[in-house]
């Protein structure tokens, strides 16, 4: 993966061992601005906070950074229990909801749960329980932000992935319906709620997905703007427990050899993070298709970086996917009906001024 | 609120969450979502408190360590555990105080005066979710707003 030098910078601070991470600090800092950084480094702080602190070195953003870990440490006190109580309410109304991502990650592999932000909060439900998922989430305050109703009905998910709702405090969280964010695939999010495994969040014990699946979404939203899950992966293969032929074969049995792959060479090329013996080897056995690497290239890049051209093409992978997840049939009125879901409005004839601006900005 | 100079205290789990941090404690309610801030000899003070220390040994050990009169530092030290008892951060603990934990105070040379300890409170759980950490702050950090936001 072409990561950029303060990216690479960036992580290698983050990882906190030893006077490597100091000098890439000084590196990083001296090519970026604190007040405008790069997208993809701010949750990446409160670990880059802790290699400084370990070191004992002064800086004068040291104190913003130490503000930054105490508003994470705060902000996740917060959520957890919300998580772990939304999650119980749903089990409650016999609705599996699944703890994933940073929520799942910061309590059970982070060596202290105030080191990864968790904002969002990620649920994932089924699909076909997404309704009284929604229904639950109203009755305890939350409501879809922006709360607007064609954002809950079943035409929007069926193009969609989740939705964001907020409570009164401004805490927010998301309650998706599908569980790989770039890769709408209801035999995949079947997988994962079948091989889902028990956390603990606190005092509550809740349903995440197991760690290999855990290490494919990590793999998959790996890229240059989702720094993040690149520690989220580096610490899923320290400390997760993976079972790698579950995850060899959930790679070959959903076509994600090559992001994972992708993610973990760039772990073992950056921090020398190695797999056991003979993973990748299997991994990269498996056949990858021109399409397929054209995609993975455009899922890795930065927004910013896309072209009109690329832009167009990841439009027209999302779609295909959208169809392969939806089973709707290609043609105009599909992609007219996608692309009012992508870009969440209310009706179709409002899709001429929403393009409009976009091609303007 | 009277309390008996010999009983001890422990934090009040689970609503009641606390990390030290670079010598200062962030605990919050997570019943209110309440933040607080202990700074400087209030950090002090809830490390042995936490420890379930009686308030008569906190004395004991901040005047080995502090140049004022041990009436200054005791009168310091009540008026936080009345701040923290009232919040609920703290709770009356039913066992016996803990005598086994040694205070953790550097003592080379010159004794420092002792500062009043502070209990700083944060109320607004909506207000500090919003505080952006990076531009909105003054030179102490977050949850300190700058002075153009306050």
């Amino acid at each position: 993966m072409n990561l950029s030098a303060e990216a690479k910078y960036a992580l290698a601070a983050a990882t906190g061992s030893g006077p490597g991470a100091v000098d890439a600090f000084r590196e990083w800092q001296a090519r970026v601005n604190l007040d405008e950084l790069p997208a993809g480094h701010y949750p990446l702080l409160p670990l880059i906070y802790r290699t400084l602190q370990r070191s004992e070195i002064e800086h004068p953003w040291l104190p913003r950074l130490a503000g930054i870990y105490r508003k994470v440490w705060y902000a996740n006190q917060l959520l957890l229990p919300a998580v772990a109580a939304m999650a119980g309410a749903m089990a409650a109304g016999d609705v599996e909801a699944l703890v994933v991502d940073g929520a799942a990650l910061a309590p059970t592999v982070y060596p202290d749960p105030a080191l990864r932000p968790i904002q969002p909060p990620i649920l994932v439900v089924r699909s076909a329980d997404a309704d009284r998922a929604i229904d639950i989430l109203h009755s305890f305050g939350w409501r879809a932000e922006p709360d607007a109703p064609h954002l809950l009905s079943a035409d929007y998910r069926a193009w969609s992935h989740g939705q964001r709702f907020a409570d009164t405090d401004q805490q927010s969280l998301w309650l998706g319906w599908h569980g790989a964010t770039g890769y709408p695939c209801p035999e995949l999010d079947e997988e994962m709620h079948r091989s889902s495994t028990s956390i603990a969040l606190g005092t509550a014990t809740v349903s995440a997905p197991c760690p290999a699946i855990q290490l494919v979404l990590a793999c998959l939203s790996a890229g240059k703007t989702n720094l993040i899950a690149f520690m989220d992966a580096a610490y899923l293969i320290e400390r997760g427990a993976v079972a790698w032929p579950h995850l060899v074969e959930v790679a070959r049995r959903f076509r994600l050899s090559l992001p994972v792959v992708d993610t973990l060479s760039t772990l073992g090329e950056l921090f020398g993070i190695t797999v056991p013996e003979g993973m990748l080897v299997e991994l990269r056995s498996f056949p990858v298709t021109d399409q397929e690497r054209h995609a993975q290239h455009l899922a890795t890049m930065a927004p910013a970086e896309r072209s009109l051209r690329d832009r167009a093409s990841w439009l027209s992978i999302r779609y295909r996917r959208a169809l392969a997840c939806n089973g709707a049939k290609p043609g105009v009125g599909t992609f007219a009906v996608f692309l009012q879901h992508s870009f969440h409005l209310a009706s179709p004839w409002q899709l001429p001024t929403a393009v409009a601006a976009r091609l303007v900005r | 609120m009277l309390v008996s100079p010999h009983q001890n205290f422990r934090v009040n789990q689970p609503a009641v969450i606390a990390e030290v941090i670079d010598n200062e404690a962030i605990v919050v309610n997570l019943d209110s979502g309440a933040y607080y801030s202990l700074r400087g000899s209030a950090c002090t003070i809830w490390e042995m408190l936490a420890q379930q220390m009686a308030v008569p040994a906190v004395v004991q050990s901040l005047a080995q360590h502090y140049a004022d009169s041990p009436e200054t530092i005791q009168s310091g030290v009540e008026s936080l555990v009345a701040d923290l008892l009232n919040e609920q951060l703290l709770v009356p603990a039913d066992g016996a105080p803990d005598s086994t934990h040694e205070p953790a105070l550097s003592t080379n040379g010159e004794r420092p005066p002792f500062a009043t300890p502070v209990l700083e409170k944060y109320t607004d759980m909506a207000e500090l979710l919003l505080l952006d950490p990076i531009h909105d702050v003054d030179a102490a950090g977050w949850p300190h707003p700058a002075p153009d936001r306050q």
